[in-house]
């Protein structure tokens, strides 16, 4: 029967109600002209060229603010990178770029940040607990030639002229000892 | 001021996206710091210090304390009054409390800079949120220049500073002599010193 109709194929349609992430590459962007007050969820990637006030929350994905991006909030994704200006905390789970023409004031968590030639910061950068190896010690520096333990010793080990780092003397007048 | 320029000595870019704009600021200078030098005498490169620098954040500075700290702050304290903000405003950009106290500390020219009667202040709120051992660098101004003009200072190197002038002179206050400095720093003790050629002088002090 050649000319039977074929049942008819059922393409997938997008349930409303269940947010899938969206094929690589798909980027959501707010243009230059809009201004959100409130909270921005969602999975898949966001360029914010226009202004938000709240928080921006896409953990998985990325988020891009670019040269006319202008948030007050803090960002919680994937990857977070700045070309424009935010105002709060970046949050993410792999690497915070700052580009040269960001400007940001608030503190950043990841274990990568780039922060380019340029880029206005001003806060906390926190790149997570470094390897068991070298472990961080919060109480107390680990100061290597630390003499803490000889009382005899200057209490850094920096005292002496022997623990002088060799140094370059063209601008040094005289050192004074302290 | 009297520093001159390393010629043909590579020096990074830390200012001005625009190159047209980089064009028009005053140059970076390089030179030696020994200071710089002995603050980081010794330290593992193990990622486990913390560091506080009072300046602005740039891309060479963050690289060279990245091989030492996982934890990282620019408090951008210097430049304040550049954005209109009183001395008393910008100190709050020191924190009070943090969760993981600072072993580095770069204050840079704070003590020029700030007014008299909030020195000790702002030495004792370092002092609150830095460990017992942690260093401090400090550079004052022993120069002669009492008009001098407030500058930007980076790292090039663990034994380099580059440093730009960023806005215009401003009246200096008394000089300070260095058992002033030793007096306002406390409890940091100082324990080494350099006097740079043109007048400067670079402290290193330890915390009791």
């Amino acid at each position: 029967m050649p000319n039977e109709p074929q049942p008819e194929k059922q393409t997938p349609r997008p349930d409303p109600h269940r947010s899938s992430p969206p094929a690589t590459g798909e980027r959501a962007t707010i243009g230059r002209s809009i201004t959100i007050r409130g909270e921005v969820s969602g999975d898949e990637d966001l360029l914010i060229q226009g202004q938000v006030d709240g928080s921006v929350e896409l953990k998985e994905q990325a988020v891009t603010v670019g040269r006319e991006g202008k948030v007050k909030a803090n960002i919680t994704a994937r990857m977070v990178t700045v070309e424009g200006e935010v105002e709060g905390d970046l949050k993410a789970d792999e690497q915070v770029i700052l580009r040269s023409s960001a400007k940001v004031q608030g503190d950043i968590t990841a274990p990568r940040v780039v922060l380019e030639d340029g880029a206005n910061f001003r806060g906390g950068i926190d790149m997570g607990t470094p390897s068991p190896k070298g472990e961080r010690v919060a109480q107390r520096p680990s100061l290597a030639g630390d003499k803490h333990s000889e009382p005899a010793q200057s209490p850094t080990g920096l005292s002496g002229a022997g623990s002088m780092p060799k140094k370059d003397s063209a601008d040094t007048v005289s050192k004074a000892g302290a | 001021m009297g520093w001159l320029p390393r010629m043909g000595r590579s020096v990074p870019r830390d200012v001005g996206a625009e190159e047209a704009q980089e064009e028009a600021r005053p140059p970076l200078v390089e030179r030696s710091a020994p200071g710089i030098a002995a603050l980081f005498g010794n330290l593992q490169e193990d990622g486990s210090h913390a560091v506080l620098d009072l300046g602005p954040a740039s891309e060479s500075s963050f690289r060279l304390y990245s091989r030492f700290a996982r934890l990282i702050r620019f408090a951008g304290i210097l430049e304040a009054p550049l954005r209109g903000e009183t001395w008393t405003e910008a100190l709050r950009l020191v924190p009070e409390n943090v969760e993981t106290p600072f072993d580095l500390v770069l204050a840079w020219n704070l003590l020029d800079r700030v007014p008299p009667e909030l020195r000790s202040p702002v030495v004792a709120r370092l002092a609150g949120i830095t460990v017992q051992g942690a260093r401090l660098y400090l550079l004052v101004d022993a120069s002669k220049e009492r008009t001098p003009q407030p500058l930007r200072f980076t790292l090039s190197g663990l034994d380099r500073v580059c440093q730009q002038v960023v806005g215009d002179p401003y009246p200096a206050g008394a000089l300070l002599l260095p058992a002033e400095v030793k007096r306002l720093l406390r409890p940091f003790q100082v324990v080494q010193a350099f006097t740079l050629k043109d007048g400067f002088r670079e402290y290193v002090s330890v915390r009791d």
